[in-house]
């Protein structure tokens, strides 16, 4: 297990998410994390919004698939969370020597 | 969706050490009934609204809408909830419930550090004992939130066993719990772990998808079209999808974290590329090795 | 009688716990032997797991040890096979769920009765699960041993109806490890268990002294002692065998 978001560095996923893939009632994808860290500094700047990077792979999926809809349709992104634990960490990410 | 053994399809289940079973049907006792009992969702519904600030705003992203171009964007805003995040919905649940139960001391694990700072702020409120169980790699990448959860009161016991990151912390986590059960509730952070806990914090989370559907009701008049949420474990995700499981027009996504790429070892997207397993008290999916 | 039975029919039982691969599988034939040579009437082979959460830190450092020595279940089987070649005491293995339903059950069992594999205990497994595994263990003769627990109370009667091979009773909360003494009124979990079956009952969990077993085995049929052994591989390494078998001697001469 690796990832960015330490939050999400489990290696077993809720029995219940396991049912509703198996079902075919939820759908889950990857995002990695080049894409989350996008997510992270593009919601700062669209929105004045700085999420969790947890959040952010949501808003990264979501950056795919709104093209892909209607103006008529509608998505609802849950941010689970803020990103203020999270700068200092995305800033080395993007090779800034900074520590908290 | 949860069948009596506490299963999920084939999923689920109570794979823990006898030690622990007392433990389990006891919570599972106390929740069947504090779960409909007026006074217990009185005091909970308070604590959300008054102290944690639910409901939590359904925020129209207009700008970001028109920058990419297609569906209407709405942000659900966990990330105002007290203490930063969604877990406190879990945490403010657990915490009055192993009031009601008579403990006196909440043990939790974290991996950031969110949840164990959830965990030792709701044990402040409610003047309960806190022991947080964290990786010792984490309490050095996250000593903020270290002190934070000792600015609140709690123990944070560094972990070092295994590979001393989250997974270590939930299974010492258990192992204390073994040792001490009397006075001690394990409030779990997500929806994981031996039944009933995957269905006791689906509910506490459930919050979210609640108010989501009555906020675009009144904002749009109608369901929305998908609801994407973050996996780890899943709890933001289910409270997000739980309220929609029955509105078929409504697509769930769950994003896992694929780290560098779900084709490389570094990657935690259980979905892609996890196998069938038993761990932490549950059948479910795994990355696991040989 | 089941063979684990009749290790119990000579006389209060002494089975001994041995992490397979600590440090290495040679290192664990050898402890074997020593031990079944100096009076354990059974034993307990562990099959190492990356995260078990029963164990204490003495009992988890062999898991390490052992998987850090590149163990497998497969090289496991292959151990066990040779020393069926002259060690006929009853051996079990002491494992977590995942480990065999990863390998697979059915597989995992049928390899149990081809290598002369007599029970099976999974710490991870309640009453509760146990259907994911006896169907299989009971198709190749492998007993599903069942634990009772200082907690365990009115489910005493419920697990003790249905175990099989001998029952294993937990002495104290907490998980696997040495402990200076033993608070739980075992005296009375003994008597409900005896109301509801035949079967012999071992005392396990924190024993590690001659007299600690003694007064464990004055009111069971014998003791399980596994950190205490597993601590001499620990402070010995490819030496332990003749210190396990020393210490093995002191624990049941008296027994």
């Amino acid at each position: 297990m690796n990832s960015i978001s330490a939050g999400l560095d489990y290696p077993g996923i809720g029995p219940e998410h396991a049912h509703l893939h198996d079902i075919g009632r939820a759908q889950y994808v990857p995002v990695t994390d080049e894409e989350a860290v996008c997510a992270f500094e593009y919601l700062a700047k669209m929105e004045g919004i700085i999420p969790a990077i947890e959040s952010a792979h949501a808003v990264a999926y979501a950056r795919k698939l709104a093209p892909t809809m209607g103006k008529d349709q509608t998505i609802v992104i849950t941010l689970s969370g803020r990103g203020d634990k999270d700068c200092a960490a995305i800033a080395r990410y993007r090779g800034e020597d900074l520590h908290e | 969706m949860t069948n009596p053994n506490g299963r999920f399809g084939i999923h689920g289940g109570q794979y823990i050490p006898e030690t622990l079973m007392h433990a389990v049907i006891e919570l599972e006792a106390a929740y069947n009934h504090y779960k409909d009992d007026p006074e217990f969702n009185r005091e909970l519904t308070a604590l959300f609204n008054d102290y944690a600030g639910r409901p939590s705003r359904l925020y129209y992203a207009e700008k970001m809408t028109k920058d990419l171009g297609g569906a209407k964007i709405y942000l659900k805003r966990e990330d105002l909830n007290h203490t930063g995040a969604h877990k406190i919905n879990n945490v403010l649940g657990q915490a009055l419930l192993a009031k009601k139960m008579g403990k006196t001391r909440l043990i939790a694990e974290t991996g950031a550090g969110q949840h164990g700072v959830a965990t030792a702020t709701a044990a402040a409120l409610m003047g309960m004992e806190c022991v947080v169980f964290m990786g010792k790699e984490d309490t050095i990448r996250q000593a903020l939130n270290v002190y934070r959860m000792r600015l609140l009161g709690a123990e944070v016991i560094p972990v070092t066993s295994g590979t001393a990151t989250l997974k270590d912390a939930v299974s010492e986590a258990m192992r204390e719990w073994t040792s001490r059960i009397d006075d001690t509730h394990y409030c779990l952070g997500s929806v994981m772990g031996p039944h009933p806990f995957p269905t006791i914090v689906r509910d506490f989370q459930a919050v979210i998808s609640k108010e989501i559907k009555e906020q675009m009701l009144e904002k749009e008049g109608k369901l929305p079209d998908a609801v994407l949420a973050c996996v780890g474990g899943g709890s933001n995700a289910i409270g997000s999808f739980y309220h929609f499981i029955n509105d078929k027009e409504v697509a769930l996504i769950g994003c896992e974290a694929a780290g560098r790429g779900v084709d490389t070892f570094e990657t935690a997207a259980t979905i892609a590329t996890g196998r069938l397993g038993i761990f932490h008290g549950m059948k479910s999916y795994f990355c696991q090795d040989e | 009688m089941s063979k684990i039975a009749s290790a119990f029919e000579q006389g209060k039982a002494f089975i001994a716990f041995i992490t397979c691969g600590d440090p290495d599988l040679e290192t664990t034939g050898k402890a074997v032997r020593e031990a079944v040579a100096n009076g354990a009437t059974l034993i307990e082979l562990g099959i190492p797991f990356s995260d078990p959460t029963a164990e204490g830190p003495v009992i988890q450092g062999a898991s390490l040890r052992a998987l850090e020595g590149g163990v497998t279940t497969d090289k496991i089987f292959d151990f066990v096979r040779e020393l069926r070649k002259d060690v006929t005491v009853p051996l079990v293995f002491m494992t977590y769920a995942n480990v065999v339903f990863s390998y697979g059950t059915e597989r995992f069992l049928a390899a149990c009765e081809d290598i002369g594999i007599d029970g099976l205990i999974l710490p991870d497994v309640p009453y509760e699960e146990k259907e994911d595994f006896l169907p299989a263990c009971r198709k190749h003769g492998v007993k599903l041993i069942s634990l009772i627990a200082p907690t365990s109370a009115d489910r005493i009667a419920m697990i003790a109806k249905e175990a099989e091979g001998f029952l294993y009773i937990v002495s104290s909360l907490g998980v696997t490890g040495m402990r200076s003494e033993i608070k739980t009124d075992l005296q009375a979990i003994m008597e409900v268990v005896r109301q509801n079956t035949d079967l012999p009952c071992a005392i396990g969990f924190g024993i590690s002294t001659p007299e600690q077993a003694k007064k464990m085995a004055s009111i069971s049929d014998g003791v399980i002692v596994g950190s205490a052994i597993v601590k001499l591989l620990e402070q010995h390494g490819k030496d332990a065998p003749k210190y396990i078998g020393e210490y093995v001697h002191s624990m049941t001469k008296d027994l």
